[in-house]
């Protein structure tokens, strides 16, 4: 009968409603697929990538992986290493330098004319005070400067730094982003130091963790955590002027979607591709994948220790172990042939890496070597692994791979995952039967991977109680001999040393792979910063 | 007589924060794994004063008891420690994830009871006719098909294929972002009179609004039709129908209104859990939020998120109770408290 008026103001409200959420959404669309191509765009560089790693972005307290990538582009370090030849030491800050006959003092010549971000110049203080405060604040990196024993001032652009002992690797280890120059003034003005207190007294490490007190080609100029961070480029910059003004990182977790942003053109670099990936970009599609070697490495560690694993304690049983796997199928199958073998932990790359001495599968040799260690039907054993991926690579299959590689010996292995936290927490605790781990680059010189396993007590080969005196002396001579040929040659009889006792199996060295938009130009994979950001154009 | 009630409810909810820090702590503390073992890089553990220096930082060479009682006496000062993976302050780790999470939940529930309720009411009012199984047939495929998928999947094909919507974040990677006012994108780029980072913002919230919201529309639709089914049948609506009452009237005035007391219960729940965090929408969309931080805390030990985390969520949970009973007040009059 009579309309009721709510029913129709009703209706028309609604209406309203619907055109109130409409229109907005409408004119955002024609507003959004207007391409933005200006002149800002060119010059800004957007990389996509995993970002969650990040702890800091103090140079001398970072030890994460994206942390690398943005102090090495605003804080230059003395020396650096670049592709193709990652042996050779090339001068950054320090335009040259003298090591002693005995190989105990380094004097740099540092160059004139750097000024900081803040304007203040750079000066041999300066660098006093970096390598300092690296080594007394005491967290992740300082082992970088476990060898010296003493900084000293010559002049404004002279230092001299003096090592308690020779080591070979220092150069290495001075090129790598920790050991980056910071400006003294700035940062003990907000609250650092580099007094021998300084890992309870320094204060300043918030402040850098959002902005720069470097003299690099980039500075950070805004950093959100697990979102965003900016670089812009440093308009004071002793080098040559790098190209992008403006480099964003934006946080993707997944990279298929990373691969989505590259392709649309919405981002311009993809950093997190696996071999799947890059298996699954349509053809023709507007992008270009960048291949490089990574120096990371994943291996599976056998714990000699006989109250863990008495079967593993005998070498021979881990010689066979070492002769029943199945490399070539674990690279071919399990990471499309992504990847290379060195013999041992020391990564195709550095001094003394040769993939002639590599062990092949022998599955008979490894049934006789059981044998002989009294063993011929084999024995049970556990191997555990964490459940997050290793270094991209998915630790299920390979962790099944493995099982049935050595369950053809009559080896039985009950797969025991765990959550990574735990799995950490007990590796460094040595418990482990078999574990397969990861390891990632400090610097690039041999000495940091010959350190960490095969010298007693070193941080891995703790975890399997690995002792052998022989190693020991081999690894105290390469860090002390001063020429590479003999250097090379000292590494290769430890290569040799560690296939007799097999305290660890060097499984896979991944190949990176990163997307790129066709229009960038200089993209090189770096094994410790991934990429050299000053490098890059479009 | 109200602010009796307030007192009481106020005593409650310190109980329960209590009781949830309570379990929360005992259950982080019984992992069985080192703390410090994300944090220690495997070359630094050369060296145990580094170790000595981390622990003595963050209280952990405490005894636990005594570990309790000073976080206790921290939170009650407003402090609440510091994240052994932000190294900053937890309080200004959740101020900044905080903004991101509510601007999702509060546009991921517009949808759900946008599309939720009149969904419900349309199912409801077709009762076992097509009209009714096609409703329920969309919810529960929106609350059964697991989030992360549908993510992708609409990625995939309104981002990659159709080019309609813009990709994961918060905002075009090329725009600056607005000076922080109040933490919210929207409402910041709003104040600051950034008119394009103010629309981009608004079209980056559109698809997980929409994949989230799909997700707990499930809920808020299949609530409102079973309250509606309860409720129509009902003596007083043959009343109001026999006193003349259109039928527009009869159902939107008196059977909804009624009928919304349960939907106001679930729903409430629904957007307490929301605003807890949306973990895998947050991982999808790139979308900043306490979701992932959440995730990301437990995963890798570190207690003080972790406590921060419990806290905040369990804040939430009380101030969204106490509000849904006092809307309950609002809605029907004799439950006034």
């Amino acid at each position: 009968m009579r309309q009721s008026r709510s029913c129709r103001s009703g209706r028309s409200r609604l209406f309203a409603l619907s055109a109130a959420l409409v229109l907005p959404i409408l004119a955002a669309t024609g507003l959004w697929n207007t391409p933005v191509q200006s002149q800002s765009r060119q010059e800004t560089l957007i990389i996509v990538r995993n970002i969650d790693d990040f702890v800091t972005n103090d140079p001398s307290r970072q030890y994460e992986y994206t942390a690398q990538m943005l102090d090495q582009s605003s804080y230059d370090t003395l020396v650096t290493v670049e592709a193709p030849d990652f042996t050779k030491i090339q001068p950054k800050l320090a335009e040259s330098w003298e090591i002693s006959k005995d190989g105990l003092t380094y004097t740099f010549h540092i160059r004139g004319g750097v000024k900081f971000n803040s304007g203040n110049p750079m000066t041999a203080n300066d660098v006093r005070f970096s390598l300092r405060r690296l080594k007394y604040l005491e967290d992740n990196p300082s082992f970088f400067m476990d060898p010296v024993k003493d900084i000293a001032v010559v002049n404004d652009t002279t230092v001299k730094i003096t090592l308690s002992a020779p080591d070979t690797s220092f150069l290495a280890a001075l090129a790598a982003p920790p050991t980056g120059i910071l400006d003294s003034k700035t940062v003990i003005a907000h609250g650092g130091t580099d007094a021998d207190n300084a890992k309870t007294a320094d204060k300043a490490t918030s402040w850098l963790n959002e902005q720069s007190a470097g003299q690099g080609p980039y500075r950070l100029t805004s950093f959100r955590k697990n979102e965003q961070a900016v670089l812009e480029r440093n308009p004071g910059y002793w080098g040559p002027k790098p190209y992008f003004g403006k480099i964003v990182f934006i946080h993707v977790k997944d990279g298929t979607t990373q691969r989505q942003m590259a392709e649309r053109g919405e981002a311009d670099v993809a950093q997190d591709f696996d071999p799947d990936i890059v298996a699954k970009i349509p053809p023709g599609a507007k992008i270009k994948v960048v291949e490089g070697l990574s120096m990371n490495q994943v291996y599976m560690a056998l714990n000699t220790n006989p109250q863990v694993s008495k079967e593993l304690a005998d070498k021979r049983v881990r010689q066979a172990i070492s002769y029943a796997i199945d490399y070539d199928g674990i690279i071919k199958g399990l990471a499309r042939d992504a990847g290379v073998r060195p013999p041992a932990m020391f990564p195709i790359g550095v001094l003394g890496a040769d993939t002639s001495m590599a062990r092949q599968r022998d599955a008979a040799k490894a049934k006789q070597l059981l044998a002989e260690a009294g063993y011929p039907n084999g024995f049970p054993v556990k191997m555990n692994y964490w459940t997050a991926p290793l270094l991209g690579l998915p630790p299920e299959p390979l962790a099944a791979k493995l099982q049935a590689d050595l369950g053809a010996l009559g080896i039985k292995v009950t797969l025991e995952p765990k959550e990574r936290s735990v799995m950490i927490t007990e590796y460094r605790q040595g418990k482990p039967q078999l574990m397969l781990a990861t390891w990632s680059p400090d610097y690039l010189d041999p000495h940091p991977w010959a350190d960490a396993f095969y010298r007693k007590g070193g941080p891995a080969a703790k975890r399997v109680s690995y002792d052998n005196a022989k190693a020991v002396d081999l690894v105290a001579a390469g860090d002390r001999e001063l020429d590479p040929k003999r250097r090379a040659a000292i590494y290769k009889d430890l290569t040799q040393v560690a296939l007799d006792d097999v305290p660890f199996i060097m499984l896979i060295q991944p190949k990176s792979f990163v997307g790129v938009n066709p229009s960038i130009k200089g993209y090189a994979i770096h094994p410790i910063w991934f990429v050299t950001l000053s490098k890059l154009s479009r | 007589m109200f602010l009796r009630y307030l007192g009481q409810r106020l005593v409650f909810a310190g109980v329960a924060l209590f009781g949830a820090i309570l379990v929360a702590f005992l259950v982080a503390h019984l992992v069985p794994a080192d703390p410090l073992a994300l944090v220690l890089s495997d070359t630094a553990t050369k060296d145990p004063s580094i170790r000595a220096t981390y622990m003595k930082r963050w209280g952990l060479d405490r005894p636990l008891p005594e570990q309790f009682l000073v976080y206790l006496g921290n939170v009650a000062h407003g402090d609440l420690g510091e994240s052994f993976t932000t190294r900053r302050p937890v309080l200004r780790d959740l101020a900044q994830f905080l903004p991101g999470t509510i601007e999702l939940s509060l546009a991921a529930f517009a949808v759900s009871v946008v599309f939720g309720v009149p969904l419900g009411v349309w199912a409801a009012l077709r009762h076992n006719r097509l009209a009714d199984h096609a409703a329920r047939l969309i919810s529960l495929v929106g609350a059964a098909s697991p989030i992360f998928w549908t993510g992708l999947i609409a990625l995939y094909i309104f981002y990659y294929v159709l080019r309609w919507a813009p990709g994961p974040g918060q905002l075009d990677p090329h725009l600056a972002r607005p000076p922080v006012v109040t933490g919210f994108l929207i409402v910041d780029s709003l104040i600051a009179g950034q008119v394009p980072a103010f629309l981009s913002a608004l079209w980056h919230i559109v698809l997980p609004a929409l994949v989230l919201g799909w997700f707990i529309m499930g809920l808020t639709a299949r609530t409102t039709r079973s309250a509606l089914l309860e409720v129509l049948k009902a003596d007083y609506l043959r009343t109001a129908r026999a006193k003349g009452l259109d039928e527009g009237r009869v159902i939107g005035l008196h059977a909804l209104r009624n009928a919304l007391i349960p939907v106001l219960t679930i729903t409430g729940l629904a957007f307490a859990s929301l605003l807890s965090g949306a973990v895998l929408t947050e991982t999808v969309f790139a979308w900043p939020g306490i979701g992932r931080y959440a995730v990301t805390a437990a995963t890798r030990l570190d207690y003080p998120a972790i406590l921060g985390v419990t806290l905040l969520t369990a804040v939430i949970y009380i101030s969204v109770n106490f509000v849904v009973d006092l809307l309950y007040g609002v809605l029907d009059p004799r439950i006034r408290v």
